[in-house]
């Protein structure tokens, strides 16, 4: 199996589409939403799907069949992902064409520490997947990126980590590679050397993720059959020929335990610090979603639906929401109105927001400042009754005493976002606001 | 390249508007009650209560005050008959313009319920702009629900675009500072399209309004400026004919297919507050046929503030005994 052509580069040349394809189903969401390619990426996730089957009850199951089939994939590829689509590893490798570094160990006690930290905690508390699974962070680093509102430190950490060691995330940290790792025990696709090998170590030098100890011990959790080990042999000895799977070997180190340890007292300690953390300001949560603790618990801030919203009303919750609703999506009824399109529920990977049909729809409930309406004050202006699509209005003409029907008002915002007066004379509160429990 | 509507009124009102300031000329003209017959604008500070001699530029003298009102159950039927019965768009649409046709496209609703323009009427009439020999023919507007859900519920986009023909639903960044708004607003924000506009066709969407009694042609305006919000901060009536001031459509041709007879500018799924006369009214003259219009809202010419206040401002006729109607 020795192929001539510039394996790197048609490595690379792949990986860039990939990320490509990312970047462009992100940014591109149309409306109405083309599915299931602009979800495609989350919605293979297992990660998300984890999150989303603790805190969603399995309102979006049938949404699992991706998750599946990326799964299946894992068992017969092993992590062919990582080093062929991934977009935060094609990052890590563009570090290494500038910059390659020689750390050769593998770190596997961290990813498999940490992950199962996160895994533990997330049943408890706040979905810490936010902040570890590489595809969520590389969307949200798209977002800031692409609206300029932030730098994405997360990405630019792990981005500068690859610098001191080659893909030191994705060998050390990543939990979605320390997934499907553990599916690709079953790969029959393995690493042997033959007769021909003169136990050189040039295939260990080559390899970027430490999967080749000394010995020349393959590690089926590490390896992502980018092939640099099979490039960089010259007696043609490496081969990745299909074959029964070698049986695993899983000997879970004491330092493993240790790492999990640790990271799950420091997770559950920055959870407590987080939760003591959230601020006190009130956020309006796209339709559909969970009630608040449980959608901060399930919500990936992955900004799917922020991205997704056609009316741009759903932003990313500022740091005066409090840390631990950090940029999960709230509507800003000063940026647009929320039309119950569904859009949101759609996109959401976790299930932390579900479309609804547009009767169970309330936001909550608008109400009038009578000391700034103009209207109150003797100016003809009732743009709310004209914008309200649910003539919620009530003693706007000839009367000029506008009032809202808070039965009929559902909070979607047309008469904030259009209301002419500084700061706001009419504004929707959560008030009477229908969540799923 | 500028468009010759965009010449001769655009920014012939903005230049005519910077000499008086320059001069200081506006407050004397509009003090002496001249500003009415030498074109001048109007004073520079926003007022609740605008002097009733600060009076809006009057009608360029193309204006006849010729109406043609045509009914047919048939869209384009029902337009070709009203331009027909008009004269035609010869000498108004010339080779090669560049026609601007501000629809109403501003509601989510289907055609059935009304808020917009029928479908059907508004690509025969961009499609007989075409047929006069214009380049293109795009029609705009500034949408208050989502502007793809405009389009598409509306049917206006599908109807458009199969008559080989744009729609554009403009965007917040498509708009640039460019004019005085006249008596109330300093400045308006006016789509940059619009610099290269030939000629600008007015094809409102007749329906009832809850503040302004009735939206017709002068108010379908509003659909042109961005900060129209400030607008309603004032006195909107005065703001709208201020409006009609500025853009002086060359062509309106009034859309009363459908029209929201109650509970407007809104479409409505109670038919109860919809009434179909299937009519469309075709002039030069915005004032008169927003005169002619407010009868299918149940009202009368002097019912409607803004109707008045463009007459009193010398913009156009609003005496019915003073017009020509051709009816069909």
């Amino acid at each position: 199996m020795k192929i001539d052509i510039p394996f790197r580069h048609a490595r690379l040349a792949v990986q860039a589409a990939f990320f490509a394809g990312f970047v462009y189903l992100f940014l591109s969401v149309p409306y109405p939403v083309a599915m299931p390619y602009s979800t495609l990426p989350l919605s293979v996730d297992p990660l998300a799907a984890l999150g989303g089957a603790v805190f969603s009850r399995g309102a979006w199951l049938p949404a699992l069949l991706p998750v599946g089939a990326f799964l299946l994939a894992a068992v017969l590829l092993g992590r062919a992902f990582c080093g062929w689509a991934c977009p935060v590893g094609f990052l890590n490798d563009l570090v290494g064409l500038v910059r390659r570094g020689r750390d050769r160990n593998r770190y596997g006690y961290l990813q498999f520490g940490v992950p199962a930290a996160v895994l533990i905690l997330s049943a408890f508390a706040v979905d810490v997947l936010a902040l570890a699974d590489p595809l969520v962070i590389f969307q949200r680093s798209l977002y800031v990126l692409w609206t300029g509102t932030a730098v994405p430190v997360v990405l630019l950490l792990i981005v500068l980590a690859a610098l001191a060691v080659p893909r030191f995330w994705c060998r050390a940290l990543c939990p979605l590679g320390g997934m499907l790792g553990v599916a690709g025990l079953l790969s029959p696709f393995g690493f042997r050397a033959s007769d021909q090998c003169i136990r050189c170590g040039k295939c260990r030098r080559a390899c970027p993720m430490g999967a080749i100890a000394k010995d020349l011990r393959w590690d089926a959790t590490a390896c992502t059959k980018c092939l640099e080990c099979e490039k960089a042999c010259s007696k043609g000895a490496v081969s990745f020929a299909p074959a029964a799977p070698q049986a695993p070997r899983i000997s879970p180190s004491r330092r493993a335990f240790i790492a999990g340890a640790a990271a799950l007292a420091a997770l559950f300690a920055s959870a407590r610090a987080a939760s003591a953390l959230t601020g006190e300001k009130a956020l309006i949560r796209p339709p559909g979603s969970l009630v608040e603790e449980r959608f901060n618990a399930a919500c990936a801030r992955c900004e799917s639906c922020v991205r997704a919203c056609p009316n741009q009303v759903i932003r990313p919750a500022g740091p005066d929401a409090g840390l631990e609703r950090f940029y999960t999506p709230s509507l800003d009824f000063d940026k647009g109105y929320c039309m119950r399109c569904g859009t949101c529920g759609q996109v959401c990977p976790t299930g932390a927001v579900i479309s609804l049909p547009e009767e169970q729809i309330k936001l909550g409930t608008a109400s009038i400042d009578t000391t700034l309406c103009l209207a109150w004050n003797g100016v003809r202006c009732l743009v709310c009754d004209e914008v309200c699509p649910k003539r919620a209005i009530r003693g706007g003409s000839g009367r000029m005493r506008p009032r809202v029907d808070g039965d009929a008002c559902i909070g979607c915002g047309q008469c904030q976002l259009n209301c002419p007066v500084e700061g706001k004379a009419i504004r929707v509160s959560g008030a009477g606001e229908r969540r799923r429990s | 390249m500028t468009g010759r509507w965009a010449r001769q009124v655009l920014e012939a009102s903005m230049s005519r508007r910077a000499f008086l300031k320059a001069t200081g000329a506006a407050a004397i003209l509009a003090a002496t009650g001249m500003a009415g017959c030498t074109g001048a604008g109007t004073t520079d500070t926003v007022s609740p209560t605008p002097a009733p001699t600060a009076a809006p530029t009057p009608v360029p003298p193309a204006a006849t005050g010729k109406l043609a009102v045509a009914t047919d159950a048939d869209p384009a039927r029902l337009v070709d008959k009203a331009i027909d019965a008009y004269g035609g768009l010869e000498g108004i649409v010339r080779p090669g313009d560049n026609v601007v046709v501000k629809a109403n496209f501003s509601w989510a609703y289907s055609p059935a319920q009304g808020g917009c323009n029928n479908p059907g009427v508004l690509a025969r009439v961009m499609e007989r702009c075409k047929e006069a020999g214009a380049g293109s023919v795009t029609a705009v507007d500034y949408t208050i629900d989502n502007a793809q859900d405009c389009l598409r519920l509306s049917g206006i986009r599908k109807a458009v675009e199969d008559a080989g023909l744009k729609v554009q639903a403009l965007r917040s960044d498509d708009f640039e500072d460019r004019a005085d708004g006249g008596v109330f607003l300093k400045s308006v924000q006016v789509p940059k399209m619009l610099k290269d506009c030939d000629v600008l066709v007015d094809v409102p969407a007749v329906k009832s309004h809850g503040n302004t009694l009735m939206t017709g042609a002068m108010k379908n305006l509003m659909g042109l400026v961005r900060n129209r919000g400030a607008l309603h901060s004032g006195n909107l009536d005065q703001g709208i004919a201020d409006l009609a001031a500025l853009f002086r459509p060359g062509l309106t041709i009034a859309d009363a297919y459908l029209v929201v007879r109650n509970n407007g500018p809104r479409g409505s799924r109670d038919p109860a507050d919809l009434a179909s006369p299937h009519q469309v009214v075709v002039g030069d003259d915005i004032v008169a046929v927003d005169a002619y219009c407010t009868r299918y809202v149940g009202l009368g010419p002097g019912d409607v503030e803004h109707v008045k206040l463009a007459a009193q401002g010398g913009l156009g006729q609003m005496d019915m005994s003073k017009m020509s109607i051709i009816t069909l």
